[in-house]
This record gives structure tokens, sequence and C-alpha cells, in this order.
């Protein structure tokens, strides 16, 4: 998500607008956006009909404890990110998906882990060369 | 599944954290960046 910010202007002077989408219940999505000031609209995905439609994998145990992510999960402890609570769905991987002003979809990323998200210069590439 | 691109957007219609309901054709004619996010934590 910081990614993202660092380049908030960059995609608005491109017209890409951004939402995300949460799983989570409305009163955590409230919670998050007054935490972050979140400036983008965060969408409740309750049902998870979007998750799948999109094909967004659950993780398997592998995925969330292996040696790569226990080290992005430090780095992150070390900002002061804590991981999430008990109880939370700590399975459900995300992604991100690009579509074009025509309702194409350019980019369809399915994460394959915790901390696999595409490179934002990946994302600033497609909606340039158009 | 495979890819979906170069395919049409999955049609939506979704709230907010605020109670706004956004749908896909509301941002046709934009760019429109989906991030999914895992548990918000």
């Amino acid at each position: 998500m910081s990614q993202l910010r660092r380049v908030e202007q960059e995609l608005e002077s491109h017209d890409v607008r951004v939402k995300l989408v949460t799983f989570d219940a409305n009163f955590l999505a409230r919670a998050y956006v007054q935490q972050t000031h979140l400036s983008w609209p965060l969408l409740v995905d309750a049902e998870r009909s979007l998750y799948q439609a999109y094909g967004m994998l659950r993780a398997t145990w592998w995925q969330l404890y292996r040696p790569s992510s226990i080290v992005k999960y430090l780095g992150l402890a070390a900002r002061g990110v804590l991981p999430g609570k008990p109880g939370e769905d700590w399975n459900q991987l995300g992604g991100d998906v690009l579509i074009d002003p025509a309702g194409i979809v350019r980019l369809h990323f399915v994460s394959t882990g915790p901390h696999d998200r595409p490179p934002i210069s990946r994302i600033l590439k497609l909606v340039e060369q158009v | 599944m495979g890819s979906l691109e170069g395919k049409p957007a999955v049609a939506y219609e979704l709230p907010d954290a605020a109670g706004h309901v956004h749908r896909m054709e509301d941002d046709r004619g934009h760019w429109l960046l989906l991030v999914f996010h895992r548990h918000l934590g």
C-alpha cells in the first residue's frame, strides 16, 4: 500500500482511479480508513464474490510461514506494522487488477504469497503504453 | 483460473466503508486499479 501511495499523484496524472477491496467486516474497514487516512475508496466484498471472480487464492501454511515470509513480517514489525489479530483470516491472499477505460482487463495479478505484488512500474508502464 | 487479461472486466456492485455503492460502470472511460487486500489487520 505504501508503494502505491508514493505514486498517488502519478496515478492521478494518468487518470487511474484506485479502489481497494477488502473481505473484512464493514466496521473493520471503517476503522482502517480512519487509521490510515485512506483517500481511495475501500470496497467491502464480504461475500468475496469479486475475490472469487478474479480467482484470488488462499495461502497454504508454507506460503505464510516460509523463511522469506517470516523475514518480511520481521521487517514490517520493525517499522511498527504488526501482524493481524487472532481470528482474522490470514489465508486469503490478494492481488491487483488493472482495467482500461474500455473496461478490458490489462493486468490480472493473483498473489501467490502474502507479500507478492506486481511492481508499480509494471502498472505505470501499462498505462503509459496506451 | 487462467489470466483474464484481454477480457472484459467483471461487473460488480459493492459498498465502500462509508456505505456508498460502487459499480464497475462508474469508472468506464477511466483506468481503474482494483487492489485486493489480505486481511486489514
